[in-house]
C-alpha cells in the first residue's frame, strides 16, 4: 500500500444560491462546470505537478443532470484545456460526491494503479436546483412504487427525500433544544466571519470574475452566505421550513450555494520525487449507511469506522470538520461522539460557508488540512452526512514532510 | 361567476374552471376576443371557488396566432406598444396569479396563443397538434414575451431555431423540447388535464416551480450566452438581408434573458413596435394576406365548384412528371396520357425522380411510393381511354396544331362538363378554345418549373371560358395546395410578361454602356432577386427570349421592338446554359462572364459611340423597376388582370421576387406614383418608347391614387 498525500486544495468562493431569485446570486451567470473548468489549472499549478502526470480525474456533484452532466467527468477537463491524456469520471454520493472521489482516489493510489489523481466538485444550486424543481421538469424521475406501494412504505421516502424531515426526526430523537442549534448557527457565522476577516480562506478561494445582473462584473473572492452579524435574536424569529409545528428554520440549515473545489492527491513518494511539500496525508476513509429518514446521523457510524481503521480514538482527532447541513448534523455528532465542540468546525461550518452539496466533500478535507497547517495540529477527521442515509469520513494527519 | 361571455364558454367543476375558447373561425386573437378571455380568466383566478383553471380551445385550434388584418392598419408604434404591454400583464397575471393554470393544447397553438401557453404553469397536448411562433414569416418577431420565456422553457438553441424559422413542430417534438410536458390521445385531452388539475390540487405538481419567467436552468452561462448569439449571428445575417425581424429576435435574446424579465419583455415590446410599423412587416403581412385571398374573385363567389377525383395529365415530360406529383400527393386518381410505350416508361421514371426528396428525407419508402403509383396512377397511350376523368391537363408539346388536334379527339371521348386545361406557357388560349364546340370548357392552367415545388398557378381565362370552369380550377388549384392567382389571355398571360418587364429594361442599360454585371449585382444584392436578368435569360434560353420578344412586338405593337443589341447577342448563338455559354460561359467550374458577348457589346459601344460608363445601384434600379410597373399598368389598362394583390402575389411566388418588398405595385405605391412617372418620362426621352408611360400611371400621378388603397 502506497501512502497517499493532499498535496493541493483550491476552490471558488461559494455563492448563495436562490432559484427564485437568481440576479442575487453572484455566479447566476456562471456554470459550475465553469467555476470548476477555472479552478482545475490553478490547482495544478499550485500543486507542483505538470497535467501531464495527472492519471485520474474524479469529479463529483449531487445533481449530476441538465447542465451538471459531465460526459463521464471530461467536459470540466475539455473546458479547463487540460490534457486528453487524463483519466475522468463522475461520482454522486449526494452531499459525499466530492469525498466519494477523494476516497477513490485515495484507493486508486494506494494501491498502485496511479501516481496523482484530480479530484473535483461541483454543484449550481440556482441554475440546477435541488428536489421538487428536477422532478417537476422530468430532469430526476424517482420509482413512484417507492412512495406508493405499500411494500416499501417502511423506507418512509417521503421523509426520506426531504433533508429538512429528517434533520426534524433527527432532533426529536436527539433530546436537544431548539436554542441549542440557533446557538450554534450564530456561532457557526461568526467563526466564519473572524476568519473570512483574518483572511484565512484567502489562500484556499480562487478569485473568479462573474458577470452580474446590473452588467458589471465582480471579481468573486469570498464566500456570499456568511453573515457575522447574525444574532440568536434574528433566529429565534424564524418560522420553521419544513413543517408547520416543526423546530429547523433556514437558520439552522445550510443556504444553497454554488461552487466549484478542486483538491490534488499524489501518493507520498512521487510527492517527495517532485519536490512537492504536501498539505497532510490521508490516514483512512469510511463510508457507511444508515436510516434514511435520519440521514443526518450518518457522520456518527462513519467516523466511528474511521477512527477504527486508522486506530485512533475521538480524543485524539485535534480537529473536526463535521459538514453542517444542519447545525442538529454536528450537534448530534458532538454529542454522540463525546466531542469537545472547541475543536469542531473552528473556522465556522456549512451554515455559514455553504454547502453546494456534492463540491463539499473537498472544501471539508481541504479546509481541514488548512487548519490543521495553520494551528498545529496532528489529527483531523472531516465527515458529512448525506441524503439518501449515508455518511462519509476521511481522517487526516498532518506531517514533517 | 359570469359565464355568458360570446366567446369564452366556461364551466366550474369541483374546483377547476375550464375556459373554453371559441372564437371561430380560427380562434383568433382578435380585439374582442382579447378583452373577453382576458375578464374571464382574471375572474376564474380571483374566484375562492376556483383552485386550478383550464385553458383550452374549441374546434381545430387552440389559438392560430393574432389577427393580422388589424396589424396592417397599425400605423403608430407607441400605442401599440401600450397593447402588447397590456397583454404582458394579463399573462403575468395568469402566471403569477397564484393558481394552476393547465393549458389543454387542442389544436393548433401558434403566436400568441402558444404565448399564452407558456405563461400557463402546464402544457397537456392532443398528439400531432402543431405548435410554432411563426411572427418572422410577417417580418415580426414574438411579440406577447415569446422570446423571453421560450429560451427560458427549452433553452436558447432550440427556441431560436424555432423562432428564426418560424417553423412549427408538432405536439410530440414540443414534448422531447420540454415544452409540452405531457402528450394525450386527441380524445382524452380533457381528461389527461383533469388529472393534471388533481395533481396541483394534491400538491403533487406546484405552479410555483413551473412559472416560466422565473425558470432559469435552462439558460446558458455569461459565455455560453456569448458565444451561441455569436455563432447564430453569424449563421443568420447572410439569409436575413432586407429583413429585419431575425435580426431583432437576436436582439431581444441577447439583451434579454436577464433576471428582470419585465425589462426583457418592455423591450420586445419596443422591437415588435419598430417592426410593425415598418415596410418589410407591412409586405410581408399584405402578402400573407393576398396568398388567403387569391382566387376568391366576385365573379366566382357564389358558384360550387365540382370536385375533380380522376384526372388525366397529357404529356410526361418535365411539367406533366411534376403534375403528375402533385395529383398523387394530393390524393386524386390520375391518369397519364403519352404518345407511346416507350413515351410512357420515360414519364414514369420522370415522375418517380420527383419523389426523389421525399425518400431521401425519409417521407416516404421505395416501397410505398411504388404501391402509391400501383394504386393510383393509370397509363394509357389511347385518348379513347380518358372517357371516365373529371378533369384533363395538358401539357403536350408546344404547337397550337398539335394540342388542338388533341382537344378535338378529346370532346368526343370525355363527358361535357370535363374540363380542359392546358399547361401552355405562350399559346393564346383564345385561339385554342376556338376549335372546340364548347369553348367554355377551356383554362389555362399554368405550371412554373418544377411544378411539385413551386407554389404558384397561374389560372388564365379564355375569352369564353366559363365561371364555372374558373371556379372548379380554382378550387382545384387550392385542393392541390397551390396559390391560384387568376388572369385573362394574352401574350405571356400575367407572370411571364411581366418578369419580361422587370428584366427587359438591362438591354437599354447595356447599350448606354453599363456594365452587365452592375446590372446583376443592382438585382440581386441590392434589390434582392433571386436572379439577374443575365443570369435568368441564360437559364431559360436567350434564343427562347428573342422568339418571346418578337411575338410581344407583332401582337403588342411596336413599343416591344427587339432592341439592335438583343438581336446581336441573338445572332452571335451562345443561347445560355444549355449551349454551355450565354450571357456567362459556363465551361469552368463557376460561370464566369462570356467573353464572346462582352465583345459584341464593347463592338455595340464603338459603333454607336457610347463610353462604359458606372452606373449607381439605385439608376439601374429606378430603371428595372420603372419598366417593370408601367409593364403592370399595360397590362391592367389591357384587361389582362386587375388585382394588385394578386399579381404581386404571382411574381413573389412564380418568380422569386423578394417577399421583404411586397410585390412591383406594393413598391410602386411606396416609391410614388408621380416620382415613376416622372421617372419612366425621363426614361422614355433617353431610351425611346419602351419606356413611355401608361396612361393609367400617368393618371395615378395626377389623381394621387394608388395601387392598393390600404395606405
Amino acid at each position: 500500500m502506497q501512502e497517499v498525500v493532499i498535496a493541493g486544495y483550491l476552490r471558488t468562493a461559494q455563492s448563495r444560491c436562490r432559484p427564485n431569485d437568481p440576479g442575487r446570486d453572484w455566479f447566476h451567470q456562471l456554470r459550475a462546470d465553469e467555476l470548476l473548468a477555472k479552478v482545475l489549472p490553478e490547482l495544478i499549478k499550485r500543486s507542483g505537478v505538470a497535467p501531464e502526470e495527472i492519471d485520474d480525474f474524479i469529479v463529483g456533484s449531487a445533481t449530476g443532470v441538465g447542465e451538471q452532466w459531465t460526459y463521464g467527468g471530461r467536459t470540466p477537463i475539455f473546458l479547463a484545456n487540460l490534457p486528453n491524456t487524463i483519466a475522468a469520471k463522475f461520482v454522486d454520493q449526494q452531499c459525499g460526491s466530492a469525498m466519494a472521489g477523494i476516497h477513490i482516489g485515495f484507493m486508486e493510489i494506494a494501491t498502485g494503479n496511479a501516481e496523482v489523481v484530480m479530484v473535483g466538485g461541483m454543484e449550481h444550486m440556482t441554475r440546477v436546483p435541488m428536489g421538487g424543481t428536477t422532478q417537476d421538469r422530468g430532469l430526476v424521475s424517482y420509482n413512484t412504487d417507492l412512495f406508493l406501494n405499500p411494500a416499501y412504505r417502511h423506507w418512509e421516502m417521503m421523509t426520506a427525500t426531504n433533508m429538512g424531515l429528517t434533520a426534524e426526526k433527527l432532533f426529536a430523537m436527539s433530546g436537544l433544544k431548539k436554542e441549542d442549534m440557533d446557538r450554534w448557527a450564530v456561532r457557526s457565522h461568526q467563526r466564519a466571519a473572524q476568519a473570512q476577516a483574518a483572511g484565512f480562506f484567502d489562500d484556499e478561494i480562487l478569485p473568479v470574475d462573474a458577470p452580474q445582473a446590473d452588467g458589471s462584473v465582480m471579481s468573486v473572492k469570498r464566500d456570499q452566505a456568511v453573515r457575522g452579524e447574525t444574532s440568536l435574536e434574528d433566529l429565534a424569529k424564524l418560522k420553521p421550513a419544513f413543517k408547520k409545528d416543526g423546530v429547523i428554520t433556514a437558520g439552522v440549515s445550510s443556504p444553497l450555494n454554488a461552487a466549484g473545489t478542486g483538491l490534488m492527491l499524489m501518493s507520498k513518494s512521487f510527492a517527495k520525487k517532485k519536490g512537492v511539500k504536501p498539505l497532510a496525508t490521508i490516514r483512512s476513509i469510511s463510508f457507511v449507511g444508515v436510516d434514511p429518514t435520519i440521514m443526518g446521523h450518518g457522520p456518527v457510524p462513519a467516523s466511528l469506522k474511521a477512527l477504527e481503521r486508522a486506530g485512533l480514538k475521538a480524543s485524539e482527532i485535534d480537529f473536526w470538520e463535521i459538514n453542517e447541513a444542519f447545525a442538529i448534523v454536528a450537534l448530534n455528532c458532538i454529542k454522540e461522539l463525546g466531542l469537545d465542540p472547541e475543536k469542531v468546525n473552528v473556522m465556522g461550518g456549512g451554515l455559514a460557508i455553504g454547502h453546494p452539496l456534492g463540491a463539499t466533500g473537498n472544501r471539508l478535507v481541504g479546509t481541514l488540512a488548512r487548519i490543521l497547517n495553520a494551528k498545529g495540529g496532528r489529527y483531523g477527521c472531516a465527515n458529512a452526512c448525506v441524503g439518501g442515509g449515508q455518511g462519509v469520513a476521511t481522517i487526516i494527519e498532518r506531517e514533517e514532510y | 361567476m359570469k359565464t355568458d361571455y360570446r366567446t369564452v364558454q366556461i364551466e366550474l367543476k369541483d374546483g377547476v374552471a375550464t375556459l373554453r375558447m371559441d372564437n371561430p373561425p380560427v380562434n383568433q386573437m382578435s380585439e374582442h376576443f382579447i378583452l373577453e378571455l382576458q375578464e374571464a380568466t382574471r375572474q376564474a383566478l380571483a374566484e375562492t371557488e376556483v383552485k386550478v383553471v383550464i385553458l383550452t380551445g374549441v374546434g381545430k385550434n387552440f389559438v392560430a396566432g393574432a389577427d393580422v388584418t388589424q396589424l396592417l392598419t397599425v400605423k403608430q408604434a407607441a400605442p401599440f406598444v401600450q397593447k402588447l404591454m397590456a397583454v404582458h400583464e394579463w399573462f403575468n397575471a395568469i402566471e403569477q396569479g397564484g393558481k394552476p393554470v393547465i393549458a389543454a393544447i387542442n389544436g393548433n397553438c401558434l403566436g400568441g396563443g402558444l404565448e399564452m401557453a407558456m405563461a400557463c404553469h402546464y402544457r397537456v397536448a392532443a398528439a400531432g397538434v402543431s405548435l410554432g411562433l411563426p411572427e418572422v414569416k410577417l417580418g415580426l418577431i414574438p411579440g406577447s414575451a415569446g422570446t423571453q420565456r421560450l429560451p427560458r422553457l427549452i433553452g436558447l438553441p432550440n427556441a431560436m431555431d424555432l423562432m428564426l424559422s418560424g417553423k412549427f413542430i408538432k405536439a410530440e417534438k414540443a414534448w422531447s423540447y420540454g415544452l409540452v410536458d405531457e402528450l394525450s390521445p386527441p380524445e382524452k385531452l380533457m381528461d389527461t388535464a383533469l388529472a393534471a388539475a388533481e395533481k396541483f390540487k394534491r400538491g403533487q405538481l406546484s405552479h410555483k416551480t413551473r412559472i416560466a419567467s422565473r425558470r432559469f436552468d435552462r439558460l446558458p452561462s455569461a459565455s455560453e450566452k456569448k458565444n451561441q448569439i455569436a455563432f447564430i449571428k453569424a449563421q443568420t445575417a447572410p439569409k436575413a438581408k432586407g429583413y429585419p425581424a431575425p435580426l431583432a429576435i437576436i436582439e431581444a435574446v441577447e439583451k434579454g434573458l436577464t433576471t428582470d424579465f419585465l425589462a426583457d419583455i418592455a423591450r420586445e415590446a419596443q422591437l415588435f413596435g419598430q417592426l410593425l410599423v415598418g415596410e418589410v412587416a407591412k409586405n410581408l403581412i399584405s402578402t400573407f394576406l393576398n396568398e388567403r385571398a387569391a382566387g376568391r374573385l366576385p365573379r366566382i363567389k357564389d358558384l360550387t365548384p365540382a370536385k375533380p377525383r380522376k384526372v388525366a395529365m397529357l404529356g410526361g415530360g418535365v411539367m406533366g412528371s411534376g403534375i403528375v406529383h402533385l395529383l398523387l400527393a394530393g390524393g386524386f386518381d390520375a391518369v397519364l396520357w403519352e404518345i407511346n410505350d416507350q413515351a410512357v416508361d420515360k414519364a414514369l421514371a420522370a415522375i418517380k425522380k420527383t419523389f426523389a426528396y421525399q425518400i431521401k428525407t425519409k417521407k416516404l419508402t421505395p416501397e410505398k411510393l411504388d404501391a402509391l403509383l400501383a394504386a393510383k396512377l393509370r397509363t394509357t397511350t389511347d385518348l379513347a381511354e380518358l372517357k371516365d376523368v373529371d378533369l384533363v391537363i395538358e401539357a403536350v408539346l408546344e404547337n397550337m396544331k398539335v394540342k388542338q388536334d388533341i382537344w378535338k379527339k378529346l370532346e368526343g371521348v370525355c363527358r361535357p362538363e370535363v374540363i380542359f386545361g392546358t399547361n401552355t406557357s405562350a399559346l393564346p388560349i383564345t385561339e385554342m378554345a376556338s376549335v372546340l364546340a364548347d369553348p367554355g370548357r377551356m383554362i389555362g392552367l399554368h405550371f412554373f418549373n418544377p411544378a411539385e415545388r413551386m407554389p404558384l398557378l397561374e389560372i388564365i381565362c379564355a375569352k369564353q371560358t366559363s365561371d364555372q370552369t374558373l371556379a372548379t380550377s380554382v378550387d382545384f388549384g387550392r385542393a392541390i395546395k397551390k396559390v391560384p392567382v387568376v388572369v385573362n389571355d394574352g401574350p405571356g398571360f400575367y407572370v411571364s410578361r411581366q418578369l419580361g418587364g422587370l428584366m427587359g429594361g438591362s438591354v437599354f442599360l447595356l447599350a448606354d454602356g453599363v456594365s452587365g454585371e452592375a446590372i446583376e449585382k443592382a438585382m440581386m444584392a441590392d434589390f434582392g432577386m433571386p436572379m439577374g436578368p443575365a443570369t435568368l435569360a441564360d437559364l431559360t434560353g436567350i434564343d427562347i427570349n428573342y422568339h418571346v420578344n418578337q411575338t410581344f412586338a407583332r401582337e403588342l405593337g411596336p413599343r416591344y421592338a427587339v432592341h439592335p443589341l438583343t438581336e446581336a447577342i441573338y445572332q452571335l448563338g451562345d443561347y445560355g446554359r444549355k449551349t454551355g455559354r450565354g450571357y456567362f460561359d459556363y465551361s469552368g467550374p463557376k460561370p464566369v462572364p462570356n467573353p464572346r458577348v462582352a465583345a459584341v457589346v464593347a463592338d455595340y459601344l464603338k459603333r454607336h459611340n457610347v463610353a462604359p460608363r458606372q452606373a449607381s445601384s439605385q439608376e439601374i434600379i429606378d430603371l428595372m423597376l420603372g419598366l417593370a410597373i408601367n409593364e403592370a399598368a399595360l397590362m391592367m389598362e389591357e384587361g389582362i388582370c386587375d388585382r394588385p394583390a394578386d399579381m404581386d402575389l404571382a411574381m413573389i411566388m412564380g418568380t422569386g421576387f423578394p417577399p421583404y418588398r411586397g410585390g412591383i405595385l406594393r413598391y410602386a405605391d411606396r416609391w410614388g406614383l408621380k416620382n415613376v412617372y416622372q421617372t419612366l418620362v425621363a426614361l422614355e426621352a433617353k431610351y425611346g418608347p419602351r419606356f413611355a408611360p401608361a396612361k393609367l400611371i400617368k393618371d395615378m400621378a395626377e389623381s394621387g391614387r394608388t395601387f392598393y388603397q390600404d395606405r
